[in-house]
């Protein structure tokens, strides 16, 4: 991602030069409809889910099942099996299924650092986009144009 | 010039990134992500260097474009971090929901997308191209204290020389190039 972000400028740059102002948009066109082409290729996991082997349920209940037919010597195995449902439920109650789990995840300072990390982290690079061209151009006289590489 | 100006960022990018994902896998993304930051701090700071010369232009391009293949290097280490941990938070407290997450760090890197040419441009405008440089470098070298603190789960500062030292440690054994 932060190739392509990097290497925009130089694209941009020498498209425009060789080819341009309308191939440079041209080409930022035709990545768009390769983009969309990919997106409309991929499948969603949850629809890939429909087609796959569906009796993984079925498959976990019946041993559970089995394990409450047996005598009561097997009690603290069966309260284990038993447990794993009984800790999902409850994180899907009413009062959190309501908050998306995008905002929810939100009140974590991990979370929140990582979010600071990638947003400095794209200041660094997108402050030299702006300023680099300028730079060199007041040090060394290079012009906008070039670019020729 | 330019683009081959810019080539001196992206090109490590493009070669030490996918190492970068293997140390944070390996190690936790805490230590790329605070090592990267830390040493990145030098690198911005010496972007001062370059000046303006009549017999050997050459010259300090050259050394432009090597402090910002150093800069690149240092910062392919925070990207995959910052990344995979947004990920790690949902697979912790969610159930699933990578696209909110995914879409969460978009907006993050998106703003900072949109602060940074804001950034860049006013500050060079105003007091010039060292004071923006410094200015990144204050920003990147704040921001290892939160990252050294919360990335990779919370730990206590009395654990913070230890928890470097067995990471890179671990980093050490399980590489053969590293571990000669």
């Amino acid at each position: 991602m932060s190739v392509g972000l990097i290497l925009g400028p130089m694209l941009g740059g020498v498209i425009y030069q060789t080819h341009g102002y309308f191939a440079a948009f041209g080409l930022a066109f035709g990545f768009i409809g390769v983009d969309l082409a990919l997106r409309i290729i991929l499948v969603e996991k949850k629809i890939a889910i429909r087609y796959t082997v569906t009796p993984l349920p079925n498959a976990e209940e019946s041993p559970s099942i089995k394990m409450h037919d047996l005598p009561p010597l097997n009690e603290p195995k069966v309260d284990e099996s038993s447990t794993p449902p009984s800790t999902v439920a409850p994180a899907h109650n009413v009062w959190t299924s309501r908050i998306p789990t995008g905002i929810r995840i939100l009140k974590y300072p991990r979370l929140l650092t990582a979010l600071f990390l990638s947003f400095v982290q794209a200041l660094i690079l997108s402050a030299f986009d702006a300023t680099l061209p300028l730079y060199l151009n007041r040090l060394f006289g290079y012009s906008s144009f070039q670019s020729g590489i | 010039m330019i683009g081959l100006v810019y080539m001196a960022i992206a090109l490590p990018v493009l070669f030490i990134s996918p190492f970068a994902g293997w140390l944070c896998d390996r190690s936790g993304p805490k230590v790329p992500a605070a090592g990267g930051l830390l040493f990145s701090v030098p690198f911005l700071i010496l972007l001062r260097l370059p000046h303006a010369s009549e017999y050997n232009q050459a010259g300090q391009v050259a050394i432009l474009c090597v402090i910002l293949a150093c800069l690149g290097t240092t910062l392919t280490f925070v990207i995959p971090p910052s990344m995979s941990e947004v990920a790690l938070v949902v697979r912790e407290h969610g159930s699933g929901e990578y696209g909110q997450a995914y879409g969460l760090f978009n907006v993050a890197f998106s703003g900072g997308f949109i602060v940074g040419p804001l950034w860049g441009g006013y500050v060079t405008q105003d007091v010039g191209w060292n004071v923006m440089v410094g200015t990144l470098a204050g920003l990147a070298g704040f921001s290892v204290i939160p990252v050294a603190i919360w990335t990779g789960g919370g730990i206590k500062f009395r654990d913070l020389g230890t928890h470097f030292r067995d990471a890179f440690k671990r980093s050490r054994r399980s590489h053969p190039l590293i571990g000669l």
